[in-house]
Order: C-alpha cells, then structure tokens, then sequence
C-alpha cells in the first residue's frame, strides 16, 4: 500500500528521529581518529569563514560544503576541541565536544537513511520501505561513516539524493522532469571533487532518457564539471597503494548481492521474451553498472599510479553504497513481486532475499566489532 | 495435458519445498560459520582497544613515573572491556582493582581486589595492595591478616604466575625488555621485605601505641605489579 505525502512524511520524521538518536549513541562511543581531530582542529576551528569560502583549507579537499557547515555547527555550539587523552591513532575528547562534531554527520546519515525510507513508502509500500532500510542498516559503509566528523556521510546523503532524485523522475507511470538533480550535483561537488563521475554518469543517463532540454543538461553537467576542474587543479594528486583493491571494491559493494541482481537480469531478459515487458525497476541496473565501473576505474587507475605510503582506502568509494542499497531493494522488490503468485516461488524468493539480509546484518556486525570502533569510552 | 495436472499439484511444490530446505540449510551453515567467527572479531577489538605501547604500568610501578590518571582511566577502559568479553580472564580484576585506587573508587577498588584474591590466592601484589588500603583506613587488623596470607606465599610460584597470565600481566610485563623478569623479582622481594616489615610493625602495635601514630604518617600506595 502507498502512502500519501503526508503519511510518508510522519513515518520519514519518526524513522529520521530513530535513527539519529542511534547515531548519538554512536557518536558518544567512538573516538575521533586522527584525520577526524586535524580535519576539526585545522580546516574547522582555525579557519575563518572567509578562509573556507576562499578554499584557504589545509585539508587535501578544498570543496567548502562539509567544513563550512562543521564551522556554522561548532560556532552554533561553541564548540572548541578539549582533548582528554590521546591514544595512538584515537583521540578521545570530552562527550560533549564529540558528540557535538559528530552533529551534521549523524544529520546526513540518518536524513540519508530516512530519504530512502520515504521514497519506498511514497513509491511502493511500507513493508518494501522497512525492507530498503533494513538493507541500508546491514551495509558495512553506513555504520563505518556513520557520525564520521569528515565529509563522506554528506557524499553518502547526496547521492542517495541524487540516486532517489533519478528514481523518481524515472519511475513509471509519470516520467517527469526532476529540477532538484541540479542543486543535488552542484552540493556534490562542492562536498567532493570525487563526485565529479557520479555526476557525468548521472547526466548521461538523463540525456539517454530524454525529456530535458539542452540548457538543463547544462546545468546537470557543465557547471559541475566547470567547478571540478576549479578544484582538481587546487586538490594535492595523492598515490595511493591499493594491492587489495576487489576487497576494497566489495566492502561498498556486497558480493552476495551480485547474484540476485544476475536473477533479477535474467528475470527481466525473460519477462521481455515471453511477455513483452521488463520489471518495473529495471531501469537502475545501468546506473548500478555504471557507478560500480566507475569504481572499479577509480581503483584501476589507482593501481597503476602506486608508489606511495597510503593505502586506498573504502571511503573513496562510498558512493557506490547507496548505488547498491538501492538496487538491491528495487531488485529485491520486483522479484518478490514477479513472483508473489505463485505461493512456492514466492517461498523461495523471501528465504533468499531474508538470508542473505541477515548473514550480511551478521558479517556487518562482526566487521564493525572486530575494527572496535564503538567500543570507546565516553569521558 | 495429461502430465500438467500432477506436475502442477506434486512436482512444483515439491521441487520448491527440497529447494527452501536447501537454501535454509545454506543460510544456516553460512550464518553459523559467521558467528563462530564472533569471538575472533572480539579478539581484533581487544587488540585495537589495548593501550599501546603498554609501557605506562611498567613506568609507573618500576621506574616511579608519575601518576596520569588519563593514562590509568585508558588502561581502566580496556581491562572492563576485556573482562567483559572474556570473563575468564580474572587477573584482570587485580589491575582494574589498582586502576580504581587510583582513579578515587575506593569502593569498587576494594571489590575489585577482593574478587582478584578470590580467583587468584598466588598472586601477592593483591593482598598488599588491599592491606595498604585497609592501612590508610585504620583497620589494621584486616590488613595485618592479608600481609600474614601474603608471607605464605611461594614467591618463585607467583613469579611464575605473573609471567603465565597471558593477556593481562605477561604484556604489561614485557615492556620491560630483556631485564623485565630480573626486573619483577626484585620488586617482587622487595614486598614480600616491606609487607614483612609491615606485618612485623602491625603485630607490635598492640603494645606500642608509638607505631600507631608512626604508621598513620605513612601513605601507601598500590602496586600493580
């Protein structure tokens, strides 16, 4: 059953209420590791406003969004970093200085989280929508950049923004022309210069659809890459070791999940054989391909460029994990719904679609104990 | 046409029915082996969560290093961390015992080191450092019956002890390098000295009310090790 606006809209504000106060919990229990402390303490605390609107960051990214807004945050709070002790790679501060910097990020998750939980009530039903953020909650990317105080959670929310925003100019029965794809674009690559792939793919994929004019695809491409190149010319080109790039690859991609999304193209190459028509969502598998390529790319070049002492690390990739939560609940939704008549099928389907969600929520669950990382006390 | 009916009534659900007990069992084995898996995570977690270099207890207690109570409330964390998981490593309850002194818990120092007595009698850094208590709160009876335990003890076997507790004293103990079994001997006769001496003052007070007022003018402080 889909709900109405309003409707979506209460169950979003109490799943977003939920889900940010498990991520104040969070924040209070992990530590902020180094990058986190120099990234606050740096390009935040001693910065000007000014500085940061005029790139004058220390930090390798010098797009504003992020620290801007973690400057609007400690200003707000009167926030200023007390170490209480320092641990190798651990800082721990004082509870409420954590806590407090760890605020937009823990915004961006769970507005990210309560986003796609909207979407799924508005478009499909409310069981689908429990069924996509469940499927959010056992990925392994959301809960390592969780409450994160740098600016992947935001790259997270903007492109599950962007992801939903393509969704819904998409989906049938009313294709219809989607203006909130721009200021989405814009956002991401002032948060990152690294979004600048997403992007290109994304307006690809709209010029492919068709329906936009030329001067919107502008807008969706032209100006972000024209900020890009502003960027990429002021961003420190590191090289990065990455030997063990497939394990890399699949922390934001869940292995397991390949398979169902081979099912569900091979129910799709099917159901257009035999009845002339494709499931109704199989129009993301393209934009899941061509984001998982792009990371792939990203970490093909990045094999060939290695002779330095940083190791590639997942969270250059986290914008495929909203690319795979999204497709594994629209995959996941179609073919439990091509196969909810036939009650046997339907079995099946729901025991594999349920297994694979709980070994994942237990494989997520041992990853995030094992790497201790909400283990830490609060002082 | 024939064939359709039965295949549709039997052979469908069947089939269906050997395909869910076999995909069950599948999730089954999967998720079993995953949380057999869970005790080794825990292990990496303790391994993340350990203060390092685990040098400060070996400063602190050998070297006389001064006290830093950011440093003992680190230590403090991974040692009820450890407890936590593993609750059977008990030697963990004598240095949480000497964290909680020196954090200002007395209470749950005492409990600590009471526990640790229990679950470990060969190890006498423990019954000193609760007799120093009992001192330094005037109950002198108390302490005098934990230094006359301690005095029966086999300082070779405790020795042995501290070296064999795997997770919790052995790493805090190699710190010390090349010398930190000569090292731990020696401080070890040391107490075994000084709570001998301590005992000796606590047996005469009864008969010289001077060493009252002598033992209420020193403070003494826990030993981890």
């Amino acid at each position: 059953m889909r709900f109405d606006h309003l409707k979506s809209l209460c169950f979003s504000a109490v799943v977003f209420a939920m889900l940010f106060i498990v991520g104040f919990s969070l924040s209070r229990h992990k530590a902020l590791w180094t990058d986190e402390f120099f990234t606050q303490k740096d390009s935040i605390d001693s910065q000007s406003y000014k500085d940061i609107l005029t790139l004058q960051i220390p930090d390798g990214n010098k797009c504003p969004l992020f620290y801007l807004i973690q400057k609007i945050n400690a200003d707000l709070f009167s926030c200023k970093l007390s170490v209480a002790h320092i641990h190798g790679l651990n800082i721990i501060l004082d509870a409420r200085s954590q806590v407090i910097t760890r605020i937009p990020s823990n915004v961006y998750m769970s507005l990210a989280l309560a986003g796609i939980f909207y979407y799924f009530t508005r478009s499909f039903s409310l069981f689908t929508a429990i069924y996509a953020l469940l499927t959010a909650l056992v990925s392994p990317m959301v809960w390592l950049y969780w409450v994160e105080a740098r600016p992947y959670s935001l790259w997270f929310l903007l492109t599950t923004a962007q992801l939903l925003f393509f969704c819904s100019t998409v989906l049938s029965p009313k294709i219809k022309v989607n203006k909130f794809i721009y200021g989405t674009h814009i956002l991401l690559v002032l948060t990152t210069p690294g979004s600048i792939l997403q992007i290109s793919i994304m307006a690809m994929m709209l010029f492919l659809k068709g329906g936009y004019r030329k001067w919107q695809l502008v807008w969706t491409w032209v100006l972000p890459m024209g900020i890009f190149l502003v960027f990429f010319f002021l961003v420190p080109i590191y090289k990065f070791k990455s030997y063990d790039f497939l394990p890399i690859f699949f922390e934001a991609v869940m292995p397991e999940r390949l398979f169902v999304y081979a099912a569900y193209a091979l129910t799709a190459w099917v159901l257009s054989e035999k009845r002339k028509r494709y499931p109704a969502n199989i129009f993301f598998l393209p934009v899941f391909l061509l984001f998982s390529i792009s990371g792939f790319l990203v970490l093909f070049i990045d094999l060939f460029t290695q002779n330095s002492q940083f190791g590639f690390s997942n969270r250059y990739l986290v914008y495929l994990a909203p690319a795979d939560i999204l497709m594994f609940s629209l995959a996941g939704f179609d073919l439990w719904h091509w196969a909810r008549k036939n009650i046997w099928v339907c079995m099946n389907v729901s025991i594999i679609l349920g297994g694979l969600m709980v070994i994942r929520g237990l494989m997520t669950y041992r990853e995030i104990l094992a790497s201790a990382l909400y283990l830490h006390p609060v002082r | 046409m024939f064939f359709k009916r039965p295949l549709k009534l039997f052979l469908f659900p069947t089939v269906n029915i050997i395909l869910a007990f076999f995909l069950l069992s599948a999730f089954f084995i999967a998720g079993r082996s995953v949380l057999q898996t869970i005790p080794f995570a825990y292990i990496s977690a303790s391994n993340y969560l350990s203060p390092r270099p685990m040098d400060y207890f070996w400063e602190v207690n050998i070297n006389q290093a001064p006290i830093d109570r950011d440093q003992i409330r680190y230590y403090r964390d991974y040692y009820e961390y450890l407890l936590q998981v593993f609750p059977s490593l008990r030697d963990a309850y004598g240095i949480l015992g000497y964290c909680y002194y020196y954090l200002g818990d007395d209470a749950r120092a005492i409990d600590y080191l009471e526990k640790a007595i229990a679950s470990n009698p060969i190890y006498p850094w423990n019954y000193y450092n609760l007799a120093a208590m009992d001192i330094n709160k005037s109950r002198y009876q108390e302490a005098a019956a934990l230094l006359q335990k301690l005095q029966l003890l086999d300082p070779q076997k405790s020795l042995e002890r501290m070296f064999a507790s795997q997770f919790v004293y052995a790493p805090l103990l190699q710190a010390g390098g090349k010398d930190s079994i000569g090292a731990t001997a020696r401080h070890l006769k040391i107490l075994y000295k000084a709570s001998f001496d301590l005992l000796r003052i606590l047996n005469q007070m009864a008969y010289r009310k001077d060493l009252e007022g002598l033992i209420k003018k020193v403070k003494l402080v826990p030993y981890a090790f």
